[in-house]
């Protein structure tokens, strides 16, 4: 390990004459990938004589959503309000949570167990029980989706801050430090990468919750128009909305990933 | 982790629950809460009892749907992670939509499973299944990317053929991510089940859920509650069972 | 320049007296350290060596006030009898790892113990940005830790040792994790630095010559329970040059030192065994 040298991009690259761009090397399987099932698709349609309330084709589906645009873009709207909320809400909650058990130990060995075991049951159970206090308007799902978010990060974050190497805590008290000082300097940029995990999958979690608690009792959002469409028999329909919730969860997703690696590049 | 250190950290927990019931028990009695709003956990346990036939077949119903989907799922995830690992051009055209699958809800793909398969278990299973392969593929793949090289290579030194170091080191080796995996794949499966049956069943704690929410039958919905937990822990635990026995050498929490 | 350490009336830096630590763990637990009584006088440069596991980090960890010694045993500073929960920000430490952290550039990493003094970031970071190039990091002060080879990052932790303006400086082996040709190196620089601000410095390693080269004194380490065995006084001329290590006076020095130390790693060792099968069970 020369002293003078510092780590840099591998020269091998620059040495290989590059036959692709790496961006192309990487986009072209999963694009081929893609090409293959849209042709096994069709195909499967035209071997099989499958009629459209069976599989659709992709085209028709796409005509169905953009047909009906304006409320899918709604029910979109009303599932990611919904999810959002909960998200901001339960992320916030969590990490005053976590910071405050790291300052009083206790509360945490009396609280955490009775959290633990109330989110030992899957949040959709509970979905039943929203509805009946909180109707089937977006409160119940937004309580939930909170419940659910709280709970991820909060055991991300007591993970992240525990996480602190004891001999970086010595020293910094070395230098004089007060427990607030290692908390803000130390313990906290320390605990960023578990916590940015944490939110990464919350995020997942709170669509994923919002669009079945939907798909229960609701008079709108994603989940809800699958299950109208499914009891209406417009399978077309509801293969859009699937379609629908999977691509606003991807957005998010990658949005909440973009934020994350901003916040946390060093590790 | 040894069985007293496991136990000394469930402890709390295991604590917590009786604590929890209590504390609801003490509540309801004291302020005279009527059972239509917040039924106090006798009354609940009175009801599954009294009805315990029908709440077992609903626990063993989703269980079996859970489980079915989540061993065919375990099973072909492996395999296909295994499949990604030898043959890379597979793994670079699938994989990143085995990975982007786990951050959308493909649970609502269920809706037109149920279409496609009816109200039987197998739908369910079906929905249990695709929910637990796709965590189970990527985590067998990192798992066995996870091998050191000069590993892989020590063992080509001595002459081992592909299948033998996949047998003898990187399966091995990939168990305990697969077993996050599974464990994941569990709660995910359950989950399946349960929104299956809220699509179209007769049996199942999905439809004892849903069925207590349209009849606003509290008793019955905190049992269905009480169960659904109860399942997933128990599953929870048969999985931890289980590495303890196949994976011992790594410590997984 | 140099007070001898034998024969000097004026009074020491540091002084340990009769310092012990005993680990709670069962009565036929041994002490890890058990009357260590040394002098170090202001200025010098005193490097300690001993076997693995004969408590020279629970030494320098009680010096620096991380772990109070067991009753009976004093610390004097500048004469002064210290209280063991008055030590922490008297010392300026530098343990093992680097303990850089990863947020932080080469600069903000440098000021760190400084900023937590008390400093103004604005000013720290001045002062540290004109010391950039007595340690070698030129042009890196905008660097992450996650780039920068193994030496610079021991330099950058070194730097923030210095910038915690403390007359006394404690190392903890900071050049273990590096090379064989990267030490010597390393050495060569720090004795330039030490030179340019003279501090008090207690020194930890496990390599002989690096403790020959750099030390106006070598302390052996007994193993535990840990004690100091042997003082032996350097007097070969500063500034070191780097053939000095091969000139009669340091390998004599060497080879007294190279019985000592053995012996006590023999023991060490034997102690290793033991508790390995101890704790399996045997």
């Amino acid at each position: 390990m020369s002293d003078a040298t510092v780590t840099t991009t591998p020269t091998r690259v620059a040495m290989q004459r590059r036959a692709t761009p790496r961006w192309l090397a990487s986009f072209w399987p999963p694009a081929l990938a893609a090409l293959l099932i849209f042709a096994a698709w069709e195909g499967a349609i035209w071997w099989f004589h499958l009629p459209n309330f069976v599989l659709p084709h992709p085209a028709e589906i796409v005509g169905v959503a953009v047909q009906n645009h304006e409320q899918l873009a709604a029910d979109t709207a009303v599932t990611v309000v919904e999810s959002l909320s909960g998200y901001v809400l339960g992320s916030i909650m969590g990490l005053v949570v976590a910071i405050i058990f790291v300052l009083i130990p206790r509360l945490e060995h009396v609280l955490l167990p009775v959290y633990v075991v109330v989110n030992s049951v899957p949040m959709i159970a509970y979905g039943p029980l929203a509805i009946i206090y909180l109707g089937i308007g977006s409160a119940s799902k937004i309580v939930l989706v909170t419940i659910a978010v709280s709970y991820t990060v909060l055991i991300n974050a007591l993970a992240g801050l525990r996480s602190t190497d004891p001999r970086a805590i010595d020293l910094l008290r070395t230098f004089g430090a007060t427990r607030g000082t290692v908390l803000v300097k130390l313990r906290l940029p320390a605990a960023m990468p578990a916590i940015f995990s944490g939110l990464r999958v919350a995020v997942v979690h709170a669509m994923i919750l919002a669009v079945v608690l939907e798909m229960l009792g609701a008079n709108a959002g994603l989940g809800w128009a699958v299950y109208k469409s499914t009891q209406m028999m417009s399978f077309v329909e509801a293969w859009s909305a699937v379609a629908a919730s999977v691509l606003a969860s991807l957005v998010i997703y990658l949005v909440v990933s973009w934020v994350a690696r901003r916040f946390v590049w060093w590790s | 982790m040894d069985a007293p250190a496991v136990r000394a950290r469930l402890l709390p927990q295991l604590l917590a629950l009786p604590a929890l019931l209590l504390l609801w028990e003490a509540s309801v009695r004291g302020l005279a809460v009527s059972p239509d709003k917040l039924p106090a956990p006798s009354t609940v346990l009175a009801t599954i009892w009294a009805a315990h036939t029908i709440f077992a077949q609903a626990v063993g119903t989703t269980l079996y749907e859970a489980v079915l989907g989540l061993v065919a799922g375990t099973l072909f995830g492996v395999a296909s992670g295994v499949l990604f690992s030898r043959f890379r051009l597979l793994e670079r055209m699938f994989l990143p939509y085995f990975v982007a699958s786990q951050a959308v809800p493909i649970i609502a793909f269920g809706a037109i499973i149920i279409l496609w398969f009816g109200n039987g278990v197998v739908s369910k299973a079906l929905i249990a299944f695709y929910l637990s392969f796709f965590p189970v593929a990527v985590n067998t793949l990192v798992g066995i990317h996870g091998v050191p090289a000069e590993q892989v290579g020590l063992l080509r030194t001595f002459g081992a053929s592909p299948l033998t170091i996949l047998l003898r080191l990187q399966l091995p080796a990939a168990l305990p991510a697969i077993f996050t995996a599974v464990r994941l794949g569990a709660s995910l499966a359950l989950v399946g089940a349960i929104v299956g049956e809220w699509f179209g069943a007769t049996r199942g704690l999905g439809v004892v859920l849903l069925t207590a929410m349209y009849e606003y039958r509290m008793t019955y919905l905190w049992a269905g509650i009480l169960l659904t937990g109860l399942t997933g822990v128990a599953l929870f635990v048969v999985i931890a069972a289980l590495q303890r026995r196949i994976a011992w050498w790594q410590v997984e929490t | 320049m140099h007070p001898e350490s034998g024969g000097s009336v004026a009074t020491p830096k540091i002084r340990l007296q009769h310092v012990s630590k005993r680990f709670a763990s069962g009565p036929a637990a041994v002490p890890t350290l058990h009357n260590v009584d040394l002098s170090i006088h202001e200025g010098d440069f005193v490097t300690l060596i001993g076997p693995s596991g004969c408590g020279k980090s629970t030494l320098f960890n009680i010096l620096v006030g991380l772990v109070p010694p067991d009753e009976g045993g004093a610390l004097f500073i500048d004469g002064k009898q210290e209280r063991p929960d008055h030590l922490l920000g008297r010392v300026a430490f530098m343990p093992q790892r680097d303990m850089l952290l990863p947020w932080r550039t080469v600069l903000d990493n440098a000021i760190l113990a400084a900023e937590i003094d008390g400093v103004a970031r604005a000013e720290a970071r001045e002062r540290a940005r004109r010391s950039l190039d007595r340690f070698g990091l030129n042009g890196f002060e905008h660097y992450y830790p996650g780039q920068l080879s193994g030496g610079m990052r021991q330099r950058v932790a070194l730097m923030r040792t210095f910038m915690f303006d403390r007359e006394i400086m404690l190392l903890d082996e900071p050049f273990g994790a590096l090379d064989a040709l990267t030490r010597a190196l390393m050495q060569r620089w720090l004795l330039e630095v030490w030179e340019g601000a003279r501090r008090t410095v207690l020194f930890i390693t496990h390599d002989i010559e690096e403790a020959i080269f750099l030390g106006d004194r070598v302390l052996v380490m007994s193993a535990r329970p840990g004690h100091i065995k042997l003082d032996i006084p350097v007097r070969l001329p500063r500034p070191r040059s780097p053939d000095v290590v091969t000139s009669p006076e340091f390998v004599a020095i060497k080879r007294d030192l190279l019985s000592a130390v053995e012996d006590e790693s023999m023991k060490a060792f034997a102690a290793m065994n033991r508790a390995v099968v101890e704790q399996a069970g045997g």
